[in-house]
C-alpha cells in the first residue's frame, strides 16, 4: 500500500514536465521532450488546463491560434481535439459512455456471454445478407 | 533549509510532515495542510512524510512549492470543516480576498502552480490559477493577449498569417 502510493506520488511529480503524449494518456505517459521552447503558456498541459477552466470556448481557442505559430500549432495538435472529446459523449474521459471507450473496448464487450450480444450478432447477420453498410463497419 | 509559515509551535497537537522541493529545499508543514492534495494525503495516510525522511516532490521547485503550501495553510482550516457549512461570511470573504491576491503574481510562476496543482490533485488551486490565465484570453483580440503574454510585436508574415487564420475560422468572429 505504501509502495504504491509513493509509486503514485513519484509518477505525479515526474509528470509535472512536458510531454508531447495526449494529454489523457496520463500526466505518467507524458515524455520529457521539449522542456526547453514549449514552457509556460506554450505549455500544452497549462494549455489544455486552462481551456478546460473554460470549457474549451471555441471563439477563445480560434482568437489563442491566432496569437502566434507556436500557440497555433498547440491549438490544432492538442486543443481541438480536446474540444473535440471534451463535447463527444458528454464526458472528457476514455470511459462511461463516450464513444471512444465504446470502440476501443468492442473486443472484450464480444468475449462477454450476453443476451444483448446475441442481439448484435442478430444484427450483424443481417448486416451482411441485406448489406447494411453500419453494422459492418462496428464488425470491423 | 526553509519552512514556511507553520502556525504556531504548538507540536505536540499537530503532526506535521516534511516536504521536499526539486532544488532539495525542506519544507515542514502541519498534515492537515498538506492533505490538501489528493497525492500527498494518500501518502501522509500511510504514513509517510514523518520523522526524518520527508516526501520528495521532484518536479515542484522551492518557489512554487512555498506558494503551494501558502494556499494550503490558508485554506485547510476551511477544508477540515468540511467546507461552507461552518464557515461565516466574514470567513469566506478573507478566503476570496486571499485568493484574489494570491493570484497577483508573475505569470511564470502561474503557469508552474497550475502544473503543481494537477501533478498535487489540489482542485480549489488548480481551478483559481487556471481561471486567473483565462482571464487573460477570454475576451480580448490577439494582438491584447499578445501584450498580455509579453510576446513580441508580430513581423509582418505573422501578422498576414493572422488575417489568413481569420479568414479561415471567420465563423467564430461573427
Amino acid at each position: 500500500m505504501s509502495e504504491g502510493t509513493r509509486t503514485k506520488l513519484c509518477v505525479a511529480a515526474a509528470g509535472s514536465g512536458i510531454g508531447s503524449a495526449s494529454f489523457r494518456d496520463g500526466i505518467g505517459a507524458a515524455a520529457r521532450s521539449s522542456g526547453d521552447v514549449n514552457t509556460g503558456i506554450l505549455d500544452e498541459h497549462v494549455l489544455t488546463l486552462v481551456f478546460r477552466c473554460i470549457n474549451f470556448d471555441p471563439r477563445a481557442l480560434c482568437t489563442v491560434a491566432r496569437v502566434s505559430r507556436r500557440l497555433r500549432a498547440v491549438a490544432e495538435r492538442v486543443l481541438w481535439r480536446e474540444l473535440c472529446v471534451s463535447r463527444a459523449g458528454g464526458c472528457g474521459h476514455l470511459h462511461g459512455n463516450c464513444w471512444l471507450a465504446r470502440l476501443t473496448s468492442s473486443e472484450g464487450e464480444h468475449d462477454d456471454g450476453a443476451e444483448e450480444e446475441g442481439e448484435s450478432e442478430d444484427d450483424d447477420d443481417q448486416a451482411s445478407t441485406g448489406g447494411g453498410s453500419e453494422d459492418g463497419r462496428v464488425a470491423l | 533549509m526553509a519552512a514556511p509559515e507553520s502556525g504556531d509551535g504548538n507540536n505536540g497537537a499537530a503532526r506535521m510532515v516534511t516536504l521536499i522541493s526539486s532544488d532539495n529545499t525542506r519544507f515542514e508543514v502541519e498534515a492537515a495542510a498538506a492533505s490538501l492534495s489528493q497525492t500527498l494525503q494518500l501518502t501522509i495516510l500511510d504514513g509517510g512524510g514523518g520523522g526524518g525522511d520527508g516526501i520528495p516532490l521532484p518536479n515542484v521547485d522551492s518557489a512554487t512549492l512555498s506558494k503551494v503550501l501558502e494556499y494550503c495553510i490558508k485554506h485547510a482550516p476551511a477544508a477540515a470543516n468540511g467546507g461552507a457549512p461552518n464557515a461565516t461570511a466574514v470567513d469566506r470573504a478573507e478566503l476570496e480576498r486571499f485568493d484574489n491576491e494570491f493570484v497577483n503574481i508573475d505569470q511564470s510562476v502561474l503557469y508552474s502552480l497550475i502544473m503543481a496543482a494537477h501533478n498535487l490533485e489540489i482542485e480549489g488551486l488548480q481551478s483559481l490559477v487556471a481561471k486567473k490565465v483565462a482571464d487573460m484570453i477570454k475576451g480580448k483580440s490577439p494582438m491584447e493577449i499578445r501584450r498580455t503574454l509579453g510576446f513580441p510585436d508580430p513581423t509582418p508574415e505573422e501578422q498576414a498569417e493572422m488575417n489568413a487564420h481569420m479568414l479561415e475560422y471567420g465563423w467564430a468572429y461573427e
